[in-house]
């Protein structure tokens, strides 16, 4: 965008707001102190390199020998990168909180497990700490990181529990708050600053940590060599929910009361095969909601994502090669009938507008 | 207008939007419309559609492979090859369509010389596959030059490399194997630069530029640290701590001079990377570490502070 359709796009946004060159100026000054892509990723690989060479000094310095030295140091970095993040050192500043946090982050985690606490208790704090780091730095990468880390602790305090009614439980719980925070986003945007900066960077992190948790589901079906019992209970929350994002859609495009069933009921029995393998109906309403919310990278990552999904459905079923390869002509060509269905329809809907 | 979701978040960090106009311009300027739905939609069942459709009749061959008679296994194969080829060559299809039928059909005469060794047993060693693979597929690279099936090619030929390097000359040290690769991947690197601009309509596309850039970069570092922590006593794979050097210096002045910034980005890493491995060479344990952190955070603050520096010039320039 040049800096005429911007001024022009603020004149048609805010046309009774006063001083809309001077929100221009500020908003063009945000942008120049945000930088190029190609100096944060130098920034972010020099902070990468000089924290892994930091913990190889600390390691053979003999630091990893004592609870004490490690939480001490420990806090000094996560000391260091909250300074680090309040001062105004600008990109620069923005690489190294990275770089302290992480390292800040896992030596304190490290104190904390380091003898007598069990594993479980090391997730739980490992949620905890994601969590005070999400909302004491206020830097875009370290509000991706947490987030991600926060979801993975808590993913790997459910498998731990070996319990797998509590894993589906948390994909299935994972999947509405991801539906949640998409969908709110203009509610989420307007809440605080503070949240409005992050918002897309806890997003994302969600998005990475539910896709996790889904290909670890991804493995667990009743036909596999591991036989599990309680494999359905995450579909059952996240089929309605893939539903409900494609209702809301269909309604937005005005779709009308017959059609509109009949394409909810032609994707709920698309999905039905797949009640005992949540990851691919998980995968697909990350697709949906990403595609949706107009964020390509996610799109992408999603749509990999739900390939991977088919193809370790697909191996991991108890089926010889030759019916296999049956359903999958089958599966192809009807898809391909859905196409040829659903493409004049599409022509027709855009036409009616 | 599309595109203005970063204004509109600036806006609402502000609180100079309010929740229901936010939701409005959201839907109406940044989430997906009828028409990229539509695309979408279309994009996802043909794609997969296609996808299942192929995979299916693969794992058909793959089910009767050993009682097909050999005729028809190399009639198959032959037929993966010409036929994306035939399509192409037929005037129903976009030039990207029909670019990507071409990359397809190169990627089946793989499958053709697998499937001609699997019957023949020719004894062929898996980097004569590949040799083979690269050099049969070179002609219609050429004649195509498409940028994407270019890449594919020199994939071939760097895997062709390292197989060679493993199963014939087995005594390269990992810095030959890496000044190989390096001198390959920068001469393709200069060659697609210099040829883009002065003998192609258009330029080859950047992000292809880019990824030889990164891969050269990468054998580069690789190669410099290999033999600086693991010397090989043989004067070729020696030379690449005087050649990486004096390389980056000049790849890093051109750049400069072309106002490249992602190029001069590549750079500054290679050169932290390959000083911070030298600096952890001179000294022992310890305090090689800490002097290499040390000399870390210099580096990258001082790249970082440049680079910015240069880049608001050229931007105020333009």
């Amino acid at each position: 965008m040049t800096n005429n359709d911007l001024q022009t796009e603020l004149n048609r946004l805010l046309p009774a707001a006063e001083g809309r060159e001077e929100i221009l100026r500020d908003y063009l000054e945000e942008q120049s102190k945000d930088g190029s892509a190609a100096i944060r990723a130098l920034n972010l690989a020099g902070g990468l390199i000089a924290t892994i060479t930091l913990i190889g000094f600390l390691a053979l310095g003999g630091l990893f020998d004592s609870r004490a030295s490690v939480l001490v140091v420990g806090l000094l970095l996560s000391g260091g990168a909250f300074a680090l993040n309040r001062s105004s050192a600008g990109l620069l500043a923005e690489a190294f909180t990275v770089a302290l946090s992480v390292t800040g982050g896992i030596m304190l985690l490290v104190a904390f497990g380091y003898d007598f606490y069990s594993e479980r208790m090391t997730c739980l704090a490992g949620f905890a700490l994601s969590v005070i780091f999400l909302v004491v730095i206020d830097n875009k990468i370290v509000a991706f990181l947490a987030t991600f880390a926060a979801g993975i602790s808590l993913l790997i305090w459910a498998i731990l529990a070996d319990w797998q009614f509590l894993t589906h439980l948390f994909l299935g719980l994972h999947a509405v708050m991801l539906t949640l925070v998409f969908l709110g986003e203009s509610r989420l945007l307007t809440l605080t600053s503070g949240l409005t900066r992050r918002y897309p960077f806890i997003r994302d992190g969600l998005a990475m940590s539910f896709l996790m948790a889904a290909i670890y589901h991804g493995r667990q079906y009743w036909w596999s060599e591991e036989v599990m019992v309680q494999q359905y209970v995450a579909s059952c929350i996240i089929i309605p929910l893939v539903l409900f994002v494609a209702y809301r859609q269909l309604s937005k495009f005005s779709i009308g009361g017959g059609s509109k069933w009949a394409y909810l009921a032609g994707l709920a029995l698309l999905l039905s095969p797949t009640i005992f393998a949540p990851a691919i109906a998980a995968a697909m309403l990350l697709l949906l909601l990403a595609f949706s919310a107009g964020t390509r990278s996610l799109t992408a990552i999603a749509a990999a994502a739900m390939i991977y999904a088919i193809g370790q459905y697909y191996y991991d079923l108890h089926l010889t090669l030759f019916t296999k390869s049956v359903v999958l002509m089958v599966s192809g060509a009807l898809l391909l009938a859905a196409y040829g269905f659903l493409h004049p329809k599409l022509i027709h809907h855009e036409d009616a507008h | 207008m599309r595109n203005n979701t970063k204004l509109l978040r600036y806006l609402a960090e502000q609180k100079m939007l309010d929740e229901p106009t936010l939701s409005r311009e959201l839907e109406a300027n940044v989430y997906a419309n009828t028409s990229e739905w539509r695309g979408f939609l279309r994009l996802l069942l043909i794609s997969l559609g296609l996808g299942f459709l192929v995979c299916g009749i693969v794992f058909f061959l793959a089910y009767n492979w050993a009682d097909m008679p050999k005729a028809a296994k190399i009639t198959l194969a032959a037929a993966g090859v010409i036929l994306p080829v035939l399509l192409a060559l037929t005037p129903w299809f976009s030039g990207l369509l029909r670019n990507g039928l071409m990359t397809a059909g190169a990627f089946m005469v793989g499958s053709l010389f697998a499937v001609l060794g699997q019957i023949y047993q020719t004894g062929a060693d898996e980097y004569d596959l590949f040799l083979a693979w690269w050099v049969f597929t070179l002609v219609w690279v050429i004649v195509v030059d498409f940028s994407w099936l270019w890449l594919l090619s020199l994939v071939l030929l760097n895997t062709t490399l390292v197989l060679y390097a493993e199963q014939v000359a087995f005594y390269w040290s990992s810095g030959t194997v890496c000044m190989v690769l390096l001198l390959v991947n920068l001469v393709a690197f200069i060659g697609f630069s210099y040829v883009g601009e002065r003998y192609r309509k258009e330029a080859y596309p950047r992000s292809f530029l880019l990824i030889l850039a990164l891969a050269t970069a990468g054998f580069a570092v690789i190669g410099f640290i290999a033999e600086l922590f693991d010397p090989s006593h043989d004067w070729f794979a020696e030379t690449l701590l005087v050649l990486v050097p004096i390389l980056l210096a000049s790849c890093g002045y051109l750049a400069y001079l072309r106002r490249e910034l992602a190029y001069l980005v590549i750079v500054a890493i290679s050169s932290i990377s390959i000083s911070t491995s030298f600096v952890i060479s001179l000294f022992d344990d310890v305090g090689a570490f800490f002097l290499g952190s040390i000399w870390v955070l210099a580096a990258t603050v001082f790249c970082s502070f440049q680079l910015n520096k240069i880049r608001k010039i050229w931007r105020h320039d333009k």
